[in-house]
């Protein structure tokens, strides 16, 4: 009887739950998109490793014991005689040397194809063990012969007999492209671009002549794989190891799948966010539709259900709109996983792609969650659904006694306070410091949601008089309607606060950060320029010093200094330290010694004031550290500067640097100009000499200036449109309200339009209502988020974010367009509520 | 066949009734329904609610449509308001033919120039008495005279009220509310649905008591629709309507006379 009437129940409110059903769906969406996403692009990454793999048993590499700033990309050259002695370990059936660094192609647009992405690979023909097959021309022969892939080929518009531009460590080359090659069986790259030369040239040019960068052996059978790793790591001299190939592919997927991993926290967090959106809606839909069924409920309970019926009925409509809801909104994931991986390709980051993958715990995830929260936002309107006196339904007017807000104050407040703590705990980085933010976060947003009624009314009322005295009539209803129902303004608004609270706090962390970070450039660059690897979203890509040299010759450059960066193990501690000569880079980045010497030498280090005091290093403290190659050694603190945030916190010397990491390659160099030079004809100059190197780029002192804030903003703009998602979501709250408070105001209505109220007025009357309560959610939302970002910035502070820049024009922009979205959401309502026939409506019960 | 009432002679000599040429015709009629058909449905489900109804409302009288349940008393009250539509026929209110009217046009003829109090639910809950009083003239954006709104609120008696919300008020008092709003923007004519049907007798009788002394002191026309003998007693003319059709009508009526005619009606 009861199940008869809840489907009753869903099939005649069925346009209401249908909105409630829509907050499901964005919400559970999201959560299955993030998983459908990651998991597809986790199996086509395990794909394209082992693909690449398949055919040699064994890798032999040098030891490294973390990668350095360059994603691995520079590696310690393998001399030729160690492939020699791997030729001979007993139970190699065949082994190569392989050849393998930077080598990128340059497109038609003058740019390094693929540069924002993955890497760009220069190898020898043939690769590995013959896993890359030629499509068209030939192989590459000879210095100025090259190879390419096909997906880049296809990209480029590059093809046999075509003449490139190449890009490796040193200046860019021409080549002419002699044949195609297909990556593996599926020709999939992954976003990588391969250049392959004859072994020779690729050997001078990516690793050092008659070196190798690493060695690829093939068991003779009988022999496993760890077998034949073990032998030939006996066998080869100190510093190099043997693994297995499964092992190799495992490390390099395994770093990207930590990679993913991350980028699937980070989206599954907006997931959550949405999802927490929602459940406002639901919450506020099933109160709404317990209060307009206030009568039925009674005469149910009058006519002999149990409390615990009605709960049933209620909990029972929840539980249809969470599983339609979670469905549609798995299958709307995956549509959303399809938009994810558009998305990363449109920005440049291309991922490998196989078919999606949609796995069990995906499915039993996103419903899950979807019914729970659904269940769980219903709960609270269906246990007050239960609590209805029969002889309410005796009872003329629904008007139900106006409980009180004190326990709400309370609970509110009380929270509010745990909260904060939370939230504070959090940004001081106890134990799990983002959990703690997140949760500290939510605790927050559900206390302002509880105390938001408390001032509902006054706010509204305060925000509605300009409305009142501007509109007259239809201003004065609208705001009187915002502020006839506290909870449900607060409830509707809420949902809104928290996407503006996001926002807002973001925004305010962004326009720190760039004050900060200009703030640092005009106390700390000395330098008139710097060149350096585009950067993007790639790991930073590494180039030779003597571009430095070469950029010094350049007339009217006064000197040229190169530095580049370098993870250092450091008391058990890892950190990154600034690299270069302490005396040159004082100029570029007018460092100042406080005490020490300007100098480092071998297993020297130069400290950060505040780092030194922190740590209780004083100069001449001796620290234990590791470095890229494995080595330990015992670091002697050689000098403290003042507090440098070009310079960072650690300054590590060029031999230590030589000594200990691959390749010696530098990240940047900064210039400064001869006094009196003149900088446009400098930096004229410093183009012409760059004109060789189109990987490299120049930036002078405001250019670096915009590309920090231009990283800032970027990042700004895809948390924004990801945050988008829950305004999207406290947008169709707000709808669904108005839409609900429409047709419980249908007499109402019919009053007004029986004595002369117009169709547009009564439009109007409804969106002056939506605009109340969406400025009314933005401004909380802004206070809440301007909170958030002033406490985020403090926390910070120690990290370089030491300035705190309240963005009130972005934040004063974000309210009005709240406005907008209200004026937008009430559209549909408003329209619904002039079409009303005004006799039917005056008749309603 | 048909009936109507005019003002004939002095407005204290009662009403008679009125020739179908002069309804017509217009003269002095405050609003008329010329042969005023409604047809709700079709096939087995029609209804005609009004059957060439032509009826002529005097100005400055107080008239009451009378009628059983299902007579079509409300719909003709609707129909010569603005609110519902006609099938056939053709109202006037003044000499402004209604049936010609677009919904806009219907709806500021409704604001400007007519009052109404319904059964409930005639105010609006967020809106103070005051406010509910001056609301037809806020919608038009025209401002209240002050003298006349006052005159009204002070013979209602409800200026200790004006400040309370709808909910605050008894339903005597929400009906004089009422009253004073469809009263205070001077609209040429005043319909009020059953105004006391939700009200006690003796609240019944003073907003009674109020409609008519608004047309005998102010000059008021007031179209009343009731099932009420007594409350029909307080109108100068009765109009009985049955089965869609002007049946009879009662000049100067007690409740006793309208009761004894209200039984014929229902055989």
């Amino acid at each position: 009887m009861i199940a008869r009437l809840t489907l009753r129940n869903l099939q005649a409110h069925k346009l209401r739950l249908a909105l409630t059903g829509i907050a499901v769906i964005l919400g559970t969406a999201f959560v299955a998109g993030t998983l459908i996403f990651t998991s597809t692009t986790n199996k086509a990454f395990d794909e394209l490793f082992n693909e690449g793999t398949q055919t040699v048993d064994v890798t032999v590499r040098a030891e490294q014991a973390f990668t350095g700033a360059d994603g691995g990309m520079t590696v310690e050259p393998i001399p030729a005689a160690v492939l020699d002695e791997v030729r001979r370990v007993d139970g190699v059936a065949e082994a190569r040397g392989d050849v393998m660094g930077f080598a990128g192609i340059v497109g038609r647009d003058g740019k390094i194809a693929g540069g924002n992405g993955p890497p760009q690979f220069g190898i020898a023909w043939p690769a590995t063990l013959s896993d890359y097959g030629l499509v068209n021309g030939r192989a590459p022969a000879g210095p100025g012969e090259v190879a390419i892939d096909s997906v880049t080929a296809g990209k480029t518009g590059y093809t046999t007999g075509d003449r490139i531009t190449i890009v490796t460590k040193g200046p860019a080359e021409p080549y002419q492209v002699v044949g195609v090659f297909k990556v593996g069986e599926s020709g999939r790259t992954g976003g990588v671009t391969y250049a392959a030369f004859d072994p020779a040239t690729a050997q001078r040019l990516l690793v050092g002549p008659g070196a190798y960068s690493g060695i690829v052996a093939k068991a003779a059978a009988g022999v496993t794989p760890a077998e034949l790793a073990q032998r030939v790591t006996a066998a080869v001299p100190k510093g190099y190891e043997a693994v297995t190939s499964k092992q190799a592919a495992d490390e390099a997927s395994g770093d990207v799948k930590e990679l993913l991993g991350f980028l699937g926290t980070f989206l599954l967090t907006f997931g959550v966010i949405s999802i927490f959106v929602g459940s406002f809606i639901i919450f506020n839909t099933f109160s709404m539709l317990v209060a307009q069924r206030t009568r039925e409920l009674a005469l149910l309970r009058a006519v002999g259900a149990s409390r615990r019926q009605v709960t049933r009925s209620i909990m029972g409509e929840a539980l249809g709109v969470g599983l339609l809801g979670s469905i549609a909104g798995l299958l709307a994931g995956a549509g959303l996983a399809v938009g994810l991986r558009g998305l990363f390709s449109a920005v440049g980051a291309d991922l490998p792609t196989t078919a999606l993958v949609i796995e069990p715990s995906t499915i039993a995830w996103t419903l899950a969650v979807g019914v729970t929260v659904t269940l769980f936002a219903a709960y609270f309107p269906a246990r007050r659904a239960a609590r209805i006196a029969p002889v309410a339904a005796l009872q003329d007017g629904l008007a139900a006694p106006a409980r009180s807000l004190r326990v709400r104050a309370v609970a509110g407040g009380l929270l509010a306070l745990t909260g904060g703590a939370v939230l504070a705990a959090g940004l001081s980085g106890a134990g799990e410091a983002l959990a703690l933010v997140g949760a500290g976060a939510l605790l927050v947003f559900l206390a302002v949601a509880m105390l938001s009624p408390l001032f509902a009314r006054p706010v509204t009322r305060a925000l509605g008089t300009p409305l009142v005295r501007l509109a007259g009539a239809t201003g004065n209803l609208g705001s009187r309607n915002a502020q006839r129902n506290p909870r449900r303004t607060s409830a509707t608004a809420a949902a809104l606060m928290i996407g503006m609270a996001l926002i807002a706090a973001v925004s305010v962390l962004a326009s720190s950060m760039t004050a900060s970070i200009d703030k640092a450039l005009d106390t700390a660059l000395g330098a008139d320029f710097q060149v350096s690897s585009g950067g993007g979203f790639g790991p930073v890509q590494s180039f030779d010093p003597s571009v430095a040299a070469g950029l010094a010759r350049v007339p009217g450059v006064e000197s040229a200094t190169a530095t580049t960066y370098a993870q250092v193990k450091l008391g058990g501690e890892m950190v990154f330290a600034t690299v270069g000569d302490p005396a040159r880079l004082a100029g570029p980045f007018r460092m100042e010694m406080s005490s020490g010497g300007a100098a480092a030498g071998t297993d020297e280090i130069l400290v950060g004031a505040k780092t030194a005091a922190d740590k209780g290093w004083t100069v001449g403290s001796r620290i234990a550290a590791q470095y890229a190659d494995g080595a330990t050694a015992t670091v002697r603190v050689a000098g403290v500067y003042k507090d440098n945030p070009m310079a960072g916190s650690y300054l590590l010397g060029e031999s230590t640097f030589a000594a200990h990491y691959p390749g010696g390659q530098i990240s940047s160099v900064l210039l400064v100009k001869e006094p009196g030079a003149d900088a446009a004809t400098v930096r004229k100059a410093l183009d012409g000499y760059l004109a060789a190197y189109p990987n490299l780029t120049l930036q002078d002192q405001s250019d670096m200036k915009e590309q920090a804030r231009s990283g800032v903003s970027q990042l700004l703009a895809m948390i924004s449109a990801l945050l988008v998602l829950s305004i999207l979501i406290a947008i169709l709250g707000i709808v669904n309200t108005l839409a609900l408070s429409v047709i419980e105001r249908t007499r109402e209505i019919g009053l007004l339009r029986a004595i002369g109220m117009g169709r547009r007025q009564l439009r109007r009357v409804i969106r002056y209502e939506s605009v109340l309560i969406s400025v009314f959610g933005s401004l909380l939302g802004v206070l809440v988020g301007v909170g958030f970002g002033w406490a985020a910035q403090r926390a910070l502070s120690g990290d370089g974010i030491d300035v705190l820049a309240v963005p009130a024009g972005q934040l004063a922009a974000y309210v009005a367009a709240a406005a907008l979205v209200g004026v937008l959401a009430a559209v549909w309502p408003a329209r619904r509520a002039a079409r009303m026939d005004v006799l039917r409506a005056i008749a309603t019960q | 066949m048909t009936f109507g009432t005019t003002s004939v002679g002095s407005p204290l000599a009662g009403a008679a009734p009125v020739t179908e040429d002069e309804i017509r015709s217009a003269g002095s009629l405050a609003a008329r329904a010329v042969g005023v058909t409604k047809v709700y449905g079709t096939g087995d489900a029609r209804v005609n609610a009004l059957d060439g109804v032509t009826l002529g409302i005097p100005g400055g009288r107080f008239t009451a449509i009378m009628g059983p349940s299902g007579s079509g008393k409300s719909t003709l009250m609707h129909c010569l308001a603005g609110l519902d539509t006609v099938t056939a026929g053709q109202v006037f209110v003044g000499d402004v033919e209604l049936t010609r009217l677009d919904d806009k046009r219907l709806t500021r003829l409704r604001r400007d120039r007519i009052g109404f109090v319904f059964q409930s639910f005639n105010l609006i809950p967020t809106l103070t008495a005051l406010e509910n009083i001056t609301l037809p003239m806020d919608i038009a954006g025209v401002r209240p005279d002050q003298a006349w709104v006052d005159t009204v609120i002070d013979t209602v008696g409800l200026r200790p009220r004006l400040r309370h919300r709808p909910a605050e008020l008894s339903g005597g008092q929400q009906q004089r509310v009422a009253c004073a709003r469809a009263l205070a923007a001077k609209p040429e004519i005043v319909f009020a649905d059953e105004p006391t049907g939700n009200l006690d007798s003796r609240a019944g009788a003073e907003v009674l008591s109020f409609l008519r002394s608004s047309v005998r002191e102010m000059g008021q026309t007031i179209v009343m629709v009731t099932h009420d003998p007594v409350a029909a007693s307080y109108a100068d003319l009765v109009v009985f309507l049955a089965d869609g059709r002007i049946v009879d009508q009662l000049p100067e009526p007690t409740p006793d006379g309208v009761l004894e005619r209200m039984k014929g009606l229902d055989r």
